[in-house]
């Protein structure tokens, strides 16, 4: 990656903040007395994302990884902060150019099953994309499918197939095509292959990959697999209830973490070879809920290395400790 | 390039004839489970007879039903010791029982057909609106529906077509004005699930409008419970209209229908029961019917069953 | 200890007999951890319910014997099952919160087990003791020592908590707790850590090993993850398509293994080493038990070592070392020799 590249992002996000927020009814605020409740799934999250680059994302289960891909897409708004695609803020544009991002910025989903509309053939489910592309001629159209599904490791024939008919990782392999039928730029992949068996995971990894390189695609890669994460990402960012902890190049996470929470995790990963366990590092409890998010370091209740008093009083900075390699954690002050 | 002209050669025709085809089998294999569903195969079998005998009414019936004729009246079915002429007999006016009751045929499925249409396209326009929208409007018709539906039904049409009069289109006003509710709130919690499924976000990443997303790729997810729910509300209404027209508050007297011939032969119940009798016996083997189908659809495009 | 052998179990289905457990041998001794691996449909969990016959109808048990310290489970009556059930082998499933009742509190349902299986029932003189209270007291004493055990915190003020005031990794405990309420002398343990976080997959799993430690519970644990097995087992099973491909102790099957389904297994999940080497996918989809034909190999159409007489000839599971079985042509001096 040259260095032009490097200082104009394709994404930025900047403090980007996504509450949640559950009014109580009229008669439950008079008469029970009930407050409001805010559930800060995404909370100040910093990223840039570069042209060309896998960014993976990894974190426990309701740490907000997925609100974040899905706020990245603008499937929901962000509750403050700014997210700049391409140098232009995403709230500054109208309505008539929305259809220029939605080309340029697509998702693939985790749940294979619920994804595809099962009323619809494989053809009507990738008609939809091309025909926004502003391919009316249907003829042109099925070409174009053939060819995606050929893409994707499909065969042409599979157009007039329902998804009840494909198993997990062609399901998958559909969802892929459709996304790729805008000609995107920038993919957000949301646990592409968690729900696949261990064999058809590779595959699809491969896939993107290779689509990736194809196409010079952009990808931020949410995972809760770590090894998954280690393969695919150039970067990999770790987020902790709401709030990015850790972010630096994959190499250098894997081998120097720094922010107590990456440490655990990476110790967590159960892996093949004997050679490379280590000790490992039990985190106590679980993650406290986005609801009640704990004053001071958000991660102070589970922390195995905390420090002092800072730890409970004041919220921890997001700092460079050179490299791009960032933390948000008092021990690197 | 040898693989994209490849796809050119055979994908047109290939599609167009695999998509007909396909259309064939899923009606083949609709066919199919409705024989291993006996009681759906029995309701659906009688459904076509009561429709063909209402559509070819004026051929089948053999007699005026609405010509009287003092002379004959009273007259008893033939195995209650009549005669052929008036197999279902005749009424206290001297009416034919029997051709009667196939034009009280038209009324009941038209009244049940039609109702039924009204209220689905109303309820699925509302619920769509209001289950992907949320918001004020689902609050305010959410609450509408909810008052309508604290009263009784029958309650309800019998104080409607007091203030409406007996006729068939003020009938057809009447119940369509409470019946909509049921599939307003059918819709609009399918809507409430589905819209939250990946698929729909998918579509809206992909830009498309709103609207889109609901008549392509929601609707066609839960128009088979709407039909289903159609088709038992169907029998339902067919029972109210026989119900306001025994009170003489539904079809005007001059048409015939079930419910007021029903009711015509009660001060005669026990010299001639035949007049009530019979509409009553039809009455009952169609809402019969209508509800066999209409279980037996529910497990055959139960699309959990379907699918998994 | 646990001896199965030849299990087959069959479901009756529209398009034909699906074999889901198609000859299954395989045993286990005191203090012992076996890891059964496999992916969706590999017959793995099916292979579980089938010792504690609980098969779901239609499907059956079709053949073969499972010996349970010295007793043939398929013989047992329906009534000594039941006893063996929960008492002698107990099970932990995938999904904590479907498994436990939403309705009755936690600290009960780790009693409930002891309550069933009488196990501080005393014979005592009708009036002397009318309410139970004394079992009850000791099974409350067992149940707060269990909750001990697992590692809930607090267990008193846990005890009447509901299921859903627990988090997954407790609820997970919570069932650890119900499954050792009777001091089983084996644990099948079904997928107990899918729909965790690793952090929590991490405790759980330290939690089934000091288990395994203090109490000698010999554990099967039923898994997709060939890297939990790895770690926690002593020895592992791979399974494919209804049928055990390899068995043997977990060194030798992960650093050497022989079967091509292991081999293609162990090089399509990433490896955390510096250089990032590219990951080998075994092609084609897992196969649908019910089209499959099962005449020889199943795996023939994926394999990469793949050779015309893999689909002819009923490959048997040979011993190639001492204790280390494999199912494949390649290993096979008698199947080459039936056919050729």
């Amino acid at each position: 990656m040259d260095e032009e590249n490097r200082n104009k992002p394709l994404v930025n996000i900047k403090n980007l903040k996504k509450h949640f927020i559950k009014k109580p009814s009229f008669l439950g605020k008079t008469l029970l007395k009930q407050k409001k409740t805010v559930l800060k799934a995404v909370d100040g999250v910093d990223l840039d994302i570069h042209q060309g680059e896998t960014i993976g994302l990894v974190g426990e289960s309701g740490c907000g990884k997925t609100t974040f891909g899905r706020t990245i897409v603008n499937l929901y708004k962000p509750t403050s902060g700014n997210i700049t695609y391409k140098g232009i803020n995403i709230r500054d544009i109208k309505e008539e150019n929305m259809k220029t991002f939605r080309q340029a910025v697509q998702i693939i989903f985790q749940n294979p099953y619920s994804s595809l509309n099962p009323r619809k053939t494989v053809g009507d489910i990738l008609s939809v994309p091309l025909k926004n592309r502003g391919i009316t001629d249907k003829t042109e159209r099925e070409v174009k499918i053939g060819k995606l599904l050929n893409r994707v490791g499909l065969a042409p024939r599979h157009i007039s197939s329902y998804p009840h008919q494909f198993s997990g990782g062609q399901r998958q392999r559909i969802g892929i095509a459709r996304a790729l039928a805008v000609q995107p730029e920038f993919i957000v992949a949301d646990e592409p292959v968690s729900a696949l068996d261990v064999s058809v995971q590779a595959q699809i990894i491969n896939l993107l990959q290779e689509l990736q390189e194809e196409y010079n695609l952009t990808y931020l890669f949410i995972a809760h697999d770590l090894s998954v994460i280690h393969y695919v990402s150039d970067r990999v960012a770790v987020m902790y209830l709401g709030k990015v902890v850790e972010i630096a190049e994959t190499n250098e996470l894997f081998n120097n973490s720094l922010h107590p929470y990456t440490k655990a995790l990476l110790s967590a990963i159960p892996t093949v070879d004997r050679k490379k366990r280590q000790d490992r590092i039990i985190l106590e409890g679980t993650v406290p809920t986005p609801v009640d998010i704990p004053s001071g370091c958000r991660f102070k209740t589970r922390c195995f290395m905390k420090k002092d008093k800072i730890c409970d009083v004041e919220e921890p900075k997001f700092i460079d400790i050179g490299n791009g390699h960032k933390v948000a954690c008092h021990l690197y002050r | 390039m040898s693989v994209h002209k490849n796809i050119n050669q055979i994908l047109p025709n290939d599609l167009h004839v695999t998509k007909t085809k396909l259309v064939l089998k899923n009606f083949k294999d609709f066919l199919k489970k409705l024989k291993k569903h006996p009681s759906a195969l029995i309701g659906a079998i009688l459904l076509i007879i009561y429709v063909t005998i209402s559509i070819f009414a004026p051929f089948i019936a053999l007699h005026d039903p609405k010509k009287t004729n003092l002379n004959i009246k009273m007259k008893p079915a033939v195995w209650n010791g009549g005669e052929w002429t008036y197999p279902f007999g005749t009424d206290q006016l001297g009416r034919d029982i029997f051709s009667r009751i196939i034009y009280g045929a038209r009324v009941s499925l038209l009244v049940g057909f039609i109702t039924v249409m009204i209220s689905i396209i109303i309820g699925t326009f509302l619920g769509c609106i209001a289950g992907y929208y949320m918001g004020r409007l689902d609050a305010y018709v959410s609450r509408f529906a909810d008052l309508l539906l604290a009263f009784p039904f029958l309650i309800f049409s019998i104080g409607a077509m007091a203030m409406l009069g007996p006729g068939f289109w003020n009938l057809i006003f009447a119940l369509s004005f409470k019946s909509w509710v049921e599939f307003f709130r059918l819709v609009r919690g399918e809507v409430l699930a589905e819209k939250t499924k990946e698929y729909v976000e998918a579509a809206k990443v992909l830009g498309m409008k709103d609207i889109q997303i609901i008549v392509s790729e929601i609707l066609p997810n839960i128009v088979h419970s709407i039909l289903v729910l159609g088709t038992l509300r169907i029998g339902y209404l067919i029972i109210m209209e026989a119900s306001l027209s025994y009170l003489g508050l539904g079809i005007p007297p001059s048409i015939p229908a079930w419910g007021s011939m029903i009711e015509g032969g009660r001060d005669y119940m026990f010299n001639a029961h035949w007049i009530s009798t019979y509409p009553g016996v039809v009455l009952v083997i169609l809402v019969l019917a209508i509800n066999m189908f209409g279980e037996g659809l529910r497990d055959i495009l139960d699309p959990r069953l379907k699918l998994e | 200890m646990l001896n199965v052998k030849n299990l087959k179990t069959i479901f009756p289905t529209d398009r034909g007999i699906v074999k889901a457990v198609d000859g299954v041998d395989f045993s286990l001794k005191h203090g012992e951890i076996v890891g059964l691996v496999g992916e969706s449909g590999s017959g793995k969990s099916m292979t579980m319910l089938s010792i504690l016959r609980l098969v779901p109808p239609p499907g059956r048990v079709d053949n073969g014997e499972i010996i349970f310290e010295g007793k043939n489970l398929g013989d047992a009556s329906p009534r000594e099952m039941m006893r063996i059930r929960g008492k002698e082998i107990a099970m932990i499933f995938q999904d904590p919160m479907t498994t436990l009742n939403p309705v009755f509190k936690i600290g009960e349902q780790i009693r409930e087990s002891m309550r069933i299986h009488g196990l501080f029932k005393e014979n005592e003189v009708f009036f002397r003791d009318l309410f139970k209270k004394k079992q009850k007291a000791k099974e409350y004493n067992r149940a707060i020592e269990l909750m001990k055990e697992v590692g809930i915190p607090a267990p008193h003020l846990r005890y009447n908590d509901y299921p859903h005031q627990f988090s997954g990794g407790m609820q997970q405990r919570a069932l650890i707790a119900i499954a050792l309420a009777c001091e089983p002398k084996l644990l099948l343990a079904d997928e107990p850590t899918t729909a965790l976080d690793v952090t929590i997959q991490a405790q759980i799993l330290e939690l089934l090993k000091k288990v395994n430690k203090i109490h000698r519970t010999s554990i099967i644990l039923v898994t997709h993850d060939l890297a939990v097995a790895a770690e926690f087992c002593h020895e592992i099973a791979v399974m494919y398509a209804g049928k055990i491909v390899e068995r043997g102790p977990v060194d030798k099957v992960i650093e050497n293994p022989k079967h091509p389904y292991t081999k293609g297994l162990l090089a399509s999940i990433p490896k955390i080493t510096k250089v990032k080497k590219k990951i080998k996918a075994i092609p084609g989809n897992v196969p649908d038990l019910a089209g499959l034909d099962k005449t020889g190999c199943a795996f023939f159409d994926r394999c990469d070592e793949v050779v015309p007489r893999c689909k002819e000839v009923e490959i048997p599971m040979e011993e190639v070392r001492p204790g280390e079985f494999v199912r494949c042509i390649h290993y096979t001096s008698k199947g080459v020799r039936a056919s050729g």
